[in-house]
């Protein structure tokens, strides 16, 4: 028989326990990409950067959650209006609004996407300058981007990003120490 | 079972969703860049020509000769020697040969107004068979993608 393509989107947290807030974009891309592609590929487009303010994480209930493209938007205390949508390498980068049937749950993007990414820097809320060096581009490892590291560290803190299954769900973690 | 004795397969399956409140229809075509006249359209169905209805999706065909089977059955099609049945030895025999190249196709409504035409699909496939399409389309009412993932193709009609 043959396998199904299909894999589940899953969840994603963003912990930000810093006391900086986070800027930046967040990526998914197929978990079992096949001809050396990672298509599709789904980043967070508008809000641009996508904001996680200092100590906000699943502790005091003001991490980032997304459990679908679709739903976040009224579940999520970061909504995203916009998602951009690759999915292949001569359909690139249109823009899709989150209730776009593109994005929609059980859907073709979504069935074969799983969090993988983000890039950002670290700003400081009071003054909004960049934190110097805090700024990263991280992959979970193993996803098709392979020279991005799933860890980062510099004098004002660091960053992981990794997966975990529970039962049918895959969460993947960013963590913002 | 003879495993290991015929891996023939053709490339991809085909998923169809139409999203859109146009019913599309036209010619879906396939066939082959090497090997010539191994095309596959498929043949008219209701009403007179190959329709997707609006708002249909999760259209699926496997492979050409068990497109009859699909929930918007392909019952013949059109090759270069005439119609046959789907699952006729003639349309079995591109199974491993040939591969899903363009849709090419208007949106129309209910009443059989057309709005816009599209050629959708994979464009080194179907410019080898003599179709042009483009693997994306936008217009004025309706927007088309076609796309690979894994072992699936996809139409996608918005």
């Amino acid at each position: 028989m043959v396998l199904s393509a299909y894999a589940q989107q899953g969840t994603f947290i963003l912990n930000n326990y810093s006391a900086y807030n986070f800027n930046g974009a967040i990526v998914a891309g197929n978990p079992t990409p096949t001809g050396g592609t990672c298509y599709p590929l789904v980043s967070s487009s508008n809000p641009n950067p996508l904001v996680v303010p200092a100590d906000s994480h699943i502790g005091n209930g003001l991490a980032l959650q997304i459990d679908n493209y679709r739903d976040q938007y009224t579940a999520s205390l970061y909504p995203i209006t916009t998602w951009e949508v690759s999915t292949s390498a001569t359909n690139q980068g249109v823009l899709r609004t989150w209730s776009h049937p593109a994005v929609m749950p059980g859907g073709a993007v979504s069935n074969n996407t799983k969090w993988g990414g983000s890039k950002f820097y670290m700003t400081d809320p009071a003054t909004g300058a960049q934190v110097p060096l805090f700024n990263a581009n991280i992959a979970v490892a193993g996803t098709c981007n392979t020279t991005v590291p799933d860890y980062y560290t510099c004098p004002s803190g660091s960053a992981e990003i990794f997966t975990i299954n529970s039962g049918t769900n895959t969460i993947t973690y960013l963590n913002i120490y | 079972m003879l495993l290991g004795c015929c891996t023939f397969s053709q490339s991809t399956r085909l998923v169809i969703n139409n999203y859109s409140s146009y019913n599309l229809v036209g010619r879906l075509i396939a066939g082959s860049p090497t090997v010539a006249n191994s095309y596959l359209i498929a043949a008219p169905n209701t009403p007179g020509s190959y329709t997707v209805p609006a708002l249909m999706t999760d259209i699926q065909y496997t492979s050409f000769d068990t497109s009859g089977l699909s929930t918007l059955p392909i019952y013949n099609w059109y090759l270069a020697a005439g119609m046959f049945p789907y699952n006729d030895p003639a349309v079995s025999a591109l199974v491993p040969v040939s591969e899903w190249a363009t849709f090419y196709f208007q949106t129309k409504d209910n009443a059989g107004n057309s709005y816009e035409d599209f050629r959708i699909g994979n464009p080194a496939i179907s410019s080898g068979i003599g179709f042009t399409s483009s693997s994306y389309q936008l217009g004025s009412y309706s927007e088309a993608e076609w796309f690979d993932i894994g072992g699936y193709t996809y139409l996608q009609v918005y």
